[in-house]
């Protein structure tokens, strides 16, 4: 598979707070690939440096070591290629859920009127397409975090970063989302890293695993994920999906996470 | 329904005006005590055409004054919520110039500036720009840092960002203080009015005080009230067409009081 992303020994320092505080060593040099079309989730204690990472490739911070190259070129700035999908849906109240999703364009200096047609596509493929003129106090948590999403796809990245986006929402709405997760993203055609503190949510989303420990942050395991796609719930109780929940459980106990 | 709630506080002025009428007539109050409001009405429609010539400076006054108020006070809490250096070397002045009592310094104002429009309207600007500006600024610090990491994700530049995620969040705010600031240039204007002037509704209310024509100074009040209502109302229609309807709140008056 191509490359995509390609991390050489970066690292990732902050320099201490205070007088006579340590610095942080957020993320330890680390070298990692990620390929076109594969869905990495990257799972973690919160502490480790896993949002750090995610700021890394976003070129939201720069790393204090090492470099880290996009379709081979360094990151200097933030990376616009990409479509970020955060914690908090960060919709605008002022904006419907339409003009919601069109403001990927406007920041951008596009014309917002040109990607009406694709944005009103995006909410249909997130079965949204009867909200798109409500406001973000009048849908719920879960419609909102999908007008998110669609933000973010709206102009057709091939990069998609995504920090613990289910995170906020319920269980059930939360699986609601997983089971159709391939479709939003398009699974096999974007590359996207997913951020997460759920164990299950790693495996059932991701075609690798990437599992981190935190002080310092560094990446201990990668564990590639041999289920097909796309995986219904009901795959959580097979015996595959199980024993990869186990290892990546048994890794956290090695690291005295548990 | 919806709107006929809007005329209740009239009805209740009413009311109050009927109680205030027959309470004078039937306790037998002296008019140079208390004016029934009939006497102040009389007055008013007897002497019009003095009140609209002594009006009229007095509406410039205010509107100059707030006019001002209004530019330099969106101006300096858009400068001091954008530069650390502008808030550490200016926030901290506008803060304890407040603790000068502006009204005392009409006197001085006049010897510089004279009787004319000039000092009235900058006492009016004086005492009326400070909400302004600490609005303007609470508005611009409100947002949600993450809000503007997106929008620089994004690759939004300063300027963009300002104009599609800082200013219209930051509009209720601003809108607040407006409110605020044009009660306040009412106050302004008449105490300018009453420092030194030759005309005004303002310096006819000390006159007709010196008179013990108490109908008159009831006529100043009365139509004093008129303008400072009216312009606030303005300010408020402003709003209604420019800050989208969802973002709309009730400003709390009671910090006005002066």
């Amino acid at each position: 598979m191509k490359l995509l992303v390609e991390l050489k020994e970066v690292g990732k320092i902050f320099p201490a707070r205070r007088k006579g505080s340590a610095q942080v060593e957020a993320l330890r040099p680390t070298t990692q690939n990620f390929c076109q079309g594969e869905i990495v989730t990257i799972v973690g204690p919160s502490g480790c440096g896993k949002s750090t990472l995610l700021s890394l490739i976003a070129g939201l911070e720069m790393p204090t070591s090492g470099e880290l190259l996009i379709e081979g070129k360094k990151i200097e700035g933030p990376y616009t290629g990409s479509g970020i999908v955060f914690q908090k849906d960060l919709l605008l109240p002022w904006r419907t859920a339409l003009e919601n999703v069109l403001v990927q364009a406007e920041a951008r200096g596009f014309d917002p009127k040109a990607y009406t047609d694709r944005a009103q596509e995006l909410l249909k493929l997130v079965n949204l397409q009867d909200f798109a003129n409500f406001y973000p106090h009048e849908l719920s948590g879960g419609m909102r975090q999908r007008v998110s999403i669609c933000r973010s796809l709206l102009h057709d990245p091939q990069l998609v970063l995504m920090d613990e986006p289910f995170a906020a929402l319920d269980a059930i709405t939360r699986d609601q989302l997983a089971i159709d997760f391939d479709k939003f993203v398009q699974a096999g055609q974007r590359t996207v890293v997913f951020i997460t503190h759920n164990m299950d949510e790693a495996v059932f989303l991701g075609d690798r695993v990437m599992v981190m420990t935190p002080r310092p942050g560094l990446i201990a395991d990668v564990i590639e994920i041999d289920l097909p796609r796309p995986r219904p719930l009901s795959i959580r109780d097979t015996p595959q999906f199980t024993h990869y929940t186990a290892q990546v459980r048994a890794l956290f106990m090695k690291h005295g996470i548990f | 329904m919806h709107y006929f709630k809007k005329l209740y506080p009239i009805f209740t002025v009413i009311v109050l005006c009927l109680i205030w009428e027959l309470a004078v007539r039937f306790f037998k109050v002296p008019i140079l005590i208390l004016p029934s409001p009939s006497d102040i009405y009389l007055n008013l429609v007897l002497r019009h055409e003095l009140f609209l010539t002594f009006s009229i400076p007095t509406l410039i006054e205010i509107f100059a004054g707030f006019f001002m108020a209004a530019t330099t006070g969106v101006m300096l809490g858009i400068m001091v919520s954008f530069s650390p250096f502008a808030k550490s070397s200016i926030y901290p002045l506008l803060i304890s110039s407040q603790m000068v009592p502006k009204v005392a310094i009409a006197p001085v104002l006049t010897i510089w500036f004279g009787s004319g429009l000039m000092a009235k309207m900058f006492i009016a600007f004086l005492i009326a720009f400070f909400p302004i500006t600490i609005s303007t600024m609470v508005g611009l610090e409100a947002i949600d840092p993450e809000m503007v990491r997106m929008f620089r994700s994004m690759g939004s530049g300063p300027y963009r960002t300002f104009m599609k995620l800082r200013l219209p969040a930051a509009l209720p705010n601003i809108f607040a203080g407006l409110k605020i600031g044009m009660s306040l240039a009412v106050v302004g204007a008449v105490v300018a009015e009453f420092v030194a002037a030759d005309r005004g509704l303002g310096y006819y209310l000390l006159y007709a005080n010196g008179q013990l024509d108490s109908p008159g100074v009831f006529s100043a009040l009365v139509l004093l009230t008129l303008i400072g209502v009216t312009l606030y109302y303005a300010v408020e229609f402003a709003e209604y067409l420019l800050v989208p309807g969802v973002l709309h709140k009730e400003t709390d008056l009671t910090k006005a009081s002066m």
